[in-house]
């Protein structure tokens, strides 16, 4: 075995037994613990890709995935702080079983098909010089604005989406200004802004 | 670049259009926001439409960089589609600010939304990657999720949004694994290189395959709503704001649809297809019939209008499903033979300009919050409103297919088509699909019944009547009795697009293995020959 | 001159095909000292604290032990290893007791990649920045952690404040970092610093550089949770913020990697924006660059690192501790969009060449 084949066995065997730990228990049973399972199953992700030569990637996986993404979650999921009884106790159901069993069919079938194309595969030396900027920032850099230029200002739109979409859907006290109401048949002064106070001073509030 | 920019255009104008009201909405009181993004949109829309009118008039354009025809094309195909979700926009557009107001829900960002969500279809049928097609299917689900969610005071917006943005998000993930499989089976994302990567089997390509179809397959079907991926269809609907629950009826649909075709010619096709031994008609076929019965007989026992539309929409997308058979006939063959009638582009177009006039019509009842919108708040509707009483009658009666209407010739056209495939392989479905009708004629002239025959009641008179909303079910209304009268100026449109998409996969296939045998219904491929004799090495690139 | 560069990582390549156990050595050697320089440096930054702040605030500070208390450092360090270590009863244990190390990792892992002269570096990476920026990610979900599984109301504040403090000020920070990027054209950390041959950033890139340290500091600052923004401990508030519940040697790793990460602050804001260990040199003035090479490079690291821990130190007895909204409001209305423009600025700056001794 080449150092190479052992960092690929430790790297993939701690990201599988990561991913493991994130769903069984003792890890599964806290939302909290099985995030952290997560964190490190990325991290281990991480160094299979800065074993393929994808440095970037790998830099990015780190960053954004247990950077951010990661600790936008653990965020969450402190601040519901869901205790056991919240949390329903997994018992099993046949839905999970049938669930169970497609998903190792599944498997099955994708273990049956990377058999089947490893056979007749051949490895690319990544040394070779045709391979010297693979993964390399400034290669990424490249594709990403030619060939890939269109989904990339793409990807910029639906990002732009997300975030309008969330701010609408979270700012719950964003004030509703509705069509002024004619005052009712024998009233002097039009309505003073009691109501409208009230609403000001709850968005205000609400606000912050 | 800017060649291709320049065939970009109706993409390009609906961002525009997204991005000024996004910046312009802050600065604008709130009476003249009321009144002006309503038309803004409408005609930001109609020049996209417009846009595409002239494009398709002077095309067929190729795109000149690399950048842009790897992942974009202004084919007949996108620019038919562009335009007929350009179109629902305008619609949806017209309809909306005054229900909005009355639902007190009325914020500028709503039209924002819809401008990206009219963008993310445009993208998304005028995809030539999977890359940029799953990208526009994002932009558009996002929108859409948003907007279902709009009227953030009712519960059941807020829980349909929430139901819809879970389950589209896991059928987006499929979508995407599929995809991944798709890329790693061809190298690329391009539709061209993979239908030659797919041209020169290599070892487990079967495998890889048989999973793409049916990941990508599941994607699809969720986001038209067949059966049994119809699930969040009733509660979206009836949760969602009414014009948004048109505009997803239709314009949703519609890019669904066009996206799929093209999937299915571009994508999916080639001997190595043919190899997979998936008879992918026939369970095109099964998924098709089972969504019309499900639909309709869930249709038959709504009380709420816009539930029962929902699953009519259901049902609409079984009779689709079982056109797209006609329009792809056999794509384990790997090659079309049938000539390209349109047939659910065509039936595509009376659908959304039914569901537009529908939904228009039914936003425009209820005030201060409320929807009326159950059968009995239709009671006497003729007396009331009489042009949303006749814009829903004739949306009703061109969903059912009764002839002066659209909805007629657009199911006497995939009929027909069907019964071409293969001398009625299919006449058993088709004979469903009739019987369907007949069940489906039943809930849907319960609507112009109790509009025209029960006597008005004192509590239904809650409904806005206001110009731009009068428009925006009449327009739809006339354009069904219009098309529906001279129909063939829609049917060659409609199979103009078909023609371009046949074309661009031809164009990349023909050159390496097979020659298309045109002609009769019994035509076959020559790549069907072909496949017993082995094949002549298929260059590749 | 040229500066050649050779890491120590390098060097035990070199090592590793003839002698490998040699090799080996090499590396726990690196480790070791790389641990002592830690251990040795948090102490120093600690009485350097202390003196700085008494003399700010007309005290003297530790006296007592050793001349001028030099050794008071030394004896708290001991009193704390000799505390009892407490994990509060209804806390998550494992959590508890991960989530200090989780911090000194981050810390610890950027190290490896700070240049401190040309022949002392661990290791340089070809996306140096990139990792730079990755792993000091660490620090954040540590402190979250830490904050989280006390299972402390103050701790868990602290702990929020922080991560959505930190979580915010990293893009600042990372858009001022890419404007050095942009100017240098290179990730390498021992690339920007040798790109600063001819001036360092600050100057060289004329206003962008400026503006863009002054968002470096001001972010970086408060990614370290630094006075004034010390929210995530604000002691008058949340007794001690995140590490309220941390006794003994579990405390002090938090308290070491809080000082250490001022230094790696300070050390990466000179490395890009102050030139790292290369002397000060104007364009082609030969012969001031000549006299300025005397100096080793390694003391002009020193040098400016140890200036700009003092600038930090100061900033802490001169402005007042920030609310949580002004906090974001400074972030997300200001430092953003100042960040933005800066880098666009920057960007046109660097394609028509519109900087100080542009080749």
């Amino acid at each position: 075995m080449t150092g190479e084949q052992i960092m690929f066995y430790l790297l993939g065997g701690g990201a599988v037994l990561a991913s493991a730990a994130m769903l069984l228990p003792p890890m599964g049973r806290s939302p909290i613990h099985s995030a952290i399972s997560l964190i490190v199953s990325f991290f281990f992700l991480a160094g299979l890709y800065a074993l393929l030569s994808a440095h970037m990637l790998s830099v990015l996986q780190i960053i954004v995935y247990a950077g951010a993404v990661m600790v936008l979650f653990t965020f969450v999921i402190m601040l519901l702080n869901l205790n056991a009884d919240e949390l329903q106790e997994s018992r099993i159901t046949p839905g999970r079983i049938a669930a169970g069993i497609l998903a190792l069919f599944v498997f099955g079938k994708l273990a049956t098909a990377i058999q089947l194309t490893t056979a007749g595969a051949q490895s690319v030396d990544l040394s070779d010089p045709g391979f010297a900027n693979f993964g390399s920032v400034p290669e990424v850099g490249r594709m990403m604005y030619t060939t890939f230029l269109v989904p990339f200002e793409l990807v910029s739109v639906l990002l732009l989406v997300a975030a309008v979409g969330a701010v609408v859907l979270a700012k719950r006290s964003m004030k509703y200004v509705d069509r002024p109401l004619p005052p009712p048949a024998g009233y002097e002064h039009p309505a003073p802004s009691d109501d409208e106070g009230g609403h000001d001073a709850h968005a205000h509030g609400g606000g912050h | 670049m800017l060649h291709d920019l320049a065939l970009i255009t109706p993409q390009l104008i609906l961002l525009i259009a997204a991005l000024f009201t996004l910046v312009a909405d802050p600065f604008l009181p709130i009476d003249a926001s009321r009144k002006f993004w309503g038309l803004f949109g409408a005609g930001m829309s109609a020049l996209a439409v417009v846009a595409c009118a002239v494009l398709w008039k002077y095309g067929p354009f190729e795109m000149h960089t690399p950048a842009f025809s790897y992942h974009l094309s202004a084919s007949g195909h996108a620019l038919f589609f562009t335009a007929l979700v350009s179109m629902c926009a305008m619609i949806t557009h017209m309809s909306s600010p005054e229900y909005l107001v009355e639902q007190k829900s009325h914020y500028g960002e709503y039209y924002a939304l819809l401008h990206f969500a009219t963008f993310g279809m445009a993208v998304m049928v005028s995809a030539e990657s999977l890359l940029t097609l799953f990208i526009g299917l994002e932009i558009m689900s996002m929108s859409i999720y948003v907007l279902v969610a709009f009227k953030r005071t009712s519960q059941a917006s807020v829980e349909a949004g929430l139901k819809y943005f879970v389950m589209g998000s896991v059928a987006s993930a499929f979508l995407l694994y599929g995809i991944a499989f798709l890329f790693g089976l061809s190298g690329g994302t391009s539709f061209i290189e993979i239908q030659r990567a797919l041209l020169a089997p290599k070892p487990g390509q079967d495998l890889w395959l048989g999973l793409a179809v049916v990941l990508t397959g599941g994607a699809f079907l969720f986001k038209v709503a067949a059966v049994p991926l119809h699930m969040w269809t009733p509660d979206v609907y009836e949760g969602a704001p009414t014009p948004i629950t048109g505009f997803m009826s239709s314009a949703v649909k519609a890019s669904a649809f066009g996206s799929f075709l093209k999937f299915l010619y571009a994508g999916l096709s080639g001997p190595a297809m043919a190899s997979l031994h998936l008879p992918l008609g026939q369970v095109l076929g099964l998924f098709a019939v089972l969504t019309m019965t499900v639909g309709n007989i869930l249709a038959l026992t709504q009380r709420s209008i816009k539930r029962m539309l929902a699953y009519s929409a259901v049902a609409h997308a079984g009779y689709l499903l079982l056109g797209t058979i006609a329009t792809i006939d056999d794509p384990t063959l790997g090659a079309p033979f049938l000539a390209p009638t349109g047939a659910v582009p065509f039936y595509l177009v009376g659908y959304a300009l039914a569901s537009l006039a529908g939904f228009a019509a039914l936003s425009s009842l209820g005030k201060n919050g409320e929807e009326l919108t159950t059968e009995g708040h239709l009671a006497g509707l003729s007396k009331r409103h009489p042009i949303a009483a006749l814009a829903l009658t004739v949306s009703v009666l061109s969903l059912a297919g009764v002839p002066p209407t659209l909805g007629f010739f657009g199911k006497l056209q995939i009929l027909r088509d069907v019964l071409a495939v293969e001398n009625g392989k299919y006449l058993p479905h088709v004979i469903i699909l009739v019987l369907n009708s007949v069940v489906s004629a039943y809930y849907y002239l319960k609507i112009p019944v109790a509009m025209y025959m029960r006597p008005d009641s004192k509590a239904n008179r809650q409904y806005v009547r206001e110009p731009s909303l009068t428009w925006a079910m009449a327009l739809p209304a006339l354009a069904l009795l219009a098309l529906g009268i001279m129909p063939g100026r829609a049917m060659s449109w409609a199979s103009r697009s078909e023609q371009a998409i046949r074309a661009g996969t031809e164009s990349a296939n023909v050159a390496h293995s097979y020659a298309v045998v045109k002609g009769g219904g019994s035509a076959k491929p020559v790549a069907a020959v072909a496949l017993e004799k082995p094949v002549a090495a298929a260059p590749v690139r | 001159m040229s500066w050649p560069v050779k890491t120590i990582a390098e060097r035990t390549g070199d090592l590793l095909p003839g002698s490998p156990w040699t090799a080996a050595l090499y590396v726990l050697l690196t480790i070791l000292a790389v641990t002592a320089f830690m251990t040795v440096t948090g102490l120093v930054l600690i009485y350097a604290e202390r003196k700085i702040a008494a003399h700010f605030q007309c005290r003297l500070g530790p006296m007592r032990v050793g001349w001028h208390g030099v050794l008071q450092t030394i004896a708290d360090a001991l009193k704390l290893l000799l505390k009892e270590d407490i994990v509060p009863r209804d806390a998550d244990a494992l959590l508890h007791i991960l989530a200090p190390v989780l911090s000194f990792a981050g810390m610890l892992l950027v190290m490896i990649a700070l240049p401190m002269s040309p022949s002392l570096q661990v290791a340089d990476m070809n996306i140096g920045v990139l990792y730079v920026t990755a792993v000091s990610g660490l620090g954040v979900l540590g402190i979250l952690l830490g904050g989280w599984s006390s299972n402390n109301k103050w701790s868990l504040l602290g702990a929020m404040r922080a991560g959505a403090q930190i979580i915010s000020y990293e893009v600042s920070a990372t858009l001022a970092l890419l404007v050095v990027v942009l100017f240098s054209g290179t990730l390498q950390l021992s690339g920007i610093v040798q790109s600063q041959e001819a001036g360092w950033w600050i100057w060289r890139a004329h206003g962008c550089g400026i503006v863009a340290f002054a968002i470096f500091l001001i972010a970086g600052t408060a990614e370290i949770n630094r006075t004034p923004f010390d929210l995530a401990e604000g002691e008058s508030e949340l007794t001690a913020g995140f590490h309220t519940e941390y006794s003994g040697l579990r405390f002090s790793f938090f308290f070491l990697s809080e000082f250490l990460n001022m230094f790696v602050l300070a050390a990466m804001t000179s490395t890009l924006f102050l030139g790292g260990w290369m002397p000060l040199h104007i364009g082609h003035f030969t012969v001031f660059n000549g006299v300025m090479d005397i100096i080793p490079p390694g003391l002009w690291f020193t040098f400016k690192t140890t200036g700009m821990i003092f600038l930090i130190m100061w900033f802490r007895w001169t402005f007042p501790r920030l609310r949580v909204d002004q906090l974001m409001r400074l972030e997300w209305k200001i430092l953003l969009p100042i960040g933005f423009v800066n880098l666009f600025v920057s960007a046109a700056c660097v394609v028509t060449g519109c900087y100080f001794f542009a080749r």
